[in-house]
């Protein structure tokens, strides 16, 4: 199918889907809007977009980036009936029914991105890894913390560092994160890294937030700041994981 | 969140220090401008400056030389080709050690906003950033999630809401209580008292509230709601005098009101 945005009358009307899937879990997913000529627009240059399942969230990401890297005339990161569209076309995922075809629909901006909402941006389930993945494309791999995970389900762990602007930016503190809290063998989360314990995750945004004042983070490198961490993180170094 | 601590007494830059100007180039793509002057903050003259660009996840970072040589970078090499336009756009400049102490902050200047010319320097722009949102059936609301201080939020379902909110009647009627509002979540939420915490958005709003004509100092040393409520209401107060908001919102009524007789 060729790629379209939702113009505002789309989006009302996913928006309204939701709300009433919300209410009915039963409710028949509106794949007529996709192509509703009332509803949408096709995005020059007119890339063709597939119905392919995505493993992982970094999968997905390095997915919509070739396609929308190609697009013109819109910012892609930022247009919100873009986002809104593909959420519809990749619904069974986003949004996958149980085994009695229900699904439970979380808060909107999950599957409409609050675009100017910045504490709700990077919560959106397609353009949240896909902003992740455009922010260290140079180098996907050391963001895996990040993009591990499943589609519909991002995890404490991206709540704690994405909504952390200056940590998501910075290539060390992201690299440091995957460093410590990626599990190679299992391809997900150490034990331990979500929750609010010592060295957990949402640790490790509060020491980056303090060790922000004192240093200039772009500066040091992830073994750099590392180093630095306190003892309660001993237990994730990757030296005691391995 | 944890309450950040300057252990290393980092400077603060002032926002008159450190001024940056965006400009489209001739194929469209956002260039900068930042003019930074650090003459009187006494850095050690080898500490390497830096301009960064940044929005939600988008960052970009600027070599600028050093505090006694400023090298700004050349004209293709600041362009900001990550942001396709400057809505939201923030830039932050740092002075890093560049001695045996690599890498120390020594000085910043964080939430600078794109500087705009015909802008009134009166800090409402730097202090409480509009942003468009969808808000319902509400017109405004004040957002204090950001870690970095408030947003004003506008309904953006009104059209043209940085125009509505730019307007006379709508600053005139929406300021004032925000500024209220602000300083209100500073007191009692923030449990900010003082001037001085270089860290805290809170301290930057008191400092602003503190410099308006005749308001004062904050009662930095009381606890008693009513110190505090009449302070506020003396700086709201003169903040709505120093802007004539009464008077702007009595001619653009009167203007609307003819208009549509």
């Amino acid at each position: 199918m060729k790629l379209h945005r939702f113009n505002d009358e789309g989006v009302a009307r996913f928006a309204r889907f939701l709300e009433d899937l919300a209410a009915d879990p039963g409710l028949a997913v509106p794949t007529d809007l996709l192509t509703d000529a009332a509803c949408t627009v096709e995005v020059s240059p007119g890339p063709e977009i597939e119905g392919r399942p995505f493993a992982s969230r970094m999968e997905a990401a390095r997915y919509l980036d070739g396609i929308l890297s190609t697009v013109t005339g819109c910012d892609a990161e930022r247009d919100a009936g873009l986002w809104a569209w593909l959420t519809l076309f990749y619904f069974d995922q986003v949004c996958p029914p149980d085994g009695h075809a229900r699904r439970k629909v979380g808060e909107q901006a999950r599957y409409v991105p609050a675009i100017a909402n910045y504490q709700k941006y990077y919560r959106h389930l397609l353009a949240g890894p896909y902003r992740v993945f455009r922010a260290h494309r140079d180098d996907p791999d050391r963001a895996l913390v990040l993009l591990c995970g499943p589609v519909n389900k991002p995890g404490d762990i991206v709540e704690q560092l994405v909504a952390r602007q200056e940590i998501i930016t910075n290539p060390h503190a992201v690299e440091l994160a995957t460093n410590i809290y990626f599990d190679a063998r299992s391809g997900s989360f150490k034990r331990g890294a979500a929750g609010k314990g010592g060295g957990s995750v949402r640790r490790l945004a509060d020491v980056l937030n303090q060790f922000d004042v004192t240093w200039d983070l772009y500066w040091m490198s992830a073994d750099g700041i590392l180093s630095k961490l306190p003892k309660e993180f001993d237990r994730f170094r990757p030296s005691a994981a391995a | 969140m944890i309450r950040r601590i300057n252990f290393t007494g980092r400077k603060t830059i002032l926002r008159e220090d450190a001024r940056v100007a965006v400009r489209p180039d001739a194929d469209g793509v956002l260039a900068f401008d930042a003019a930074i002057n650090l003459a009187d903050y006494e850095l050690p003259q080898d500490a390497q400056v830096f301009v960064e660009a940044y929005r939600q996840t988008t960052l970009m970072r600027f070599p600028h030389g050093t505090v006694a040589t400023p090298r700004p970078p050349g004209d293709v090499a600041r362009r900001l080709a990550e942001f396709s336009a400057s809505d939201g756009l923030l830039f932050r400049v740092k002075v890093t050690s560049s001695g045996e102490r690599a890498g120390v902050l020594l000085a910043e200047a964080d939430r600078i906003p794109v500087s705009d010319d015909e802008e009134q320097p009166d800090n409402r722009v730097a202090l409480l950033p509009p942003v468009g949102q969808d808000l319902g059936q509400e017109t405004w609301r004040l957002d204090f999630s950001g870690a970095s201080g408030p947003q004003l939020l506008v309904n953006n379902r009104l059209g043209d809401w940085k125009a509505i909110a730019a307007s006379p009647l709508f600053r005139s009627l929406v300021y004032p209580a925000a500024m209220r509002q602000v300083l209100w979540q500073v007191y009692k939420v923030e449990e900010i008292r003082h001037t001085d915490d270089p860290d805290a958005w809170g301290s930057r709003w008191l400092r602003f509230a503190a410099s308006l004509p005749r308001a004062g100092g904050p009662p930095s040393e009381s606890d008693d709601d009513g110190d505090w409520d009449e302070w506020i209401n003396g700086a709201v107060e003169s903040f709505a005098r120093q802007h004539q908001m009464s008077d702007h919102f009595k001619r653009e009524y009167e203007r609307n009101r003819e208009a549509s007789a």
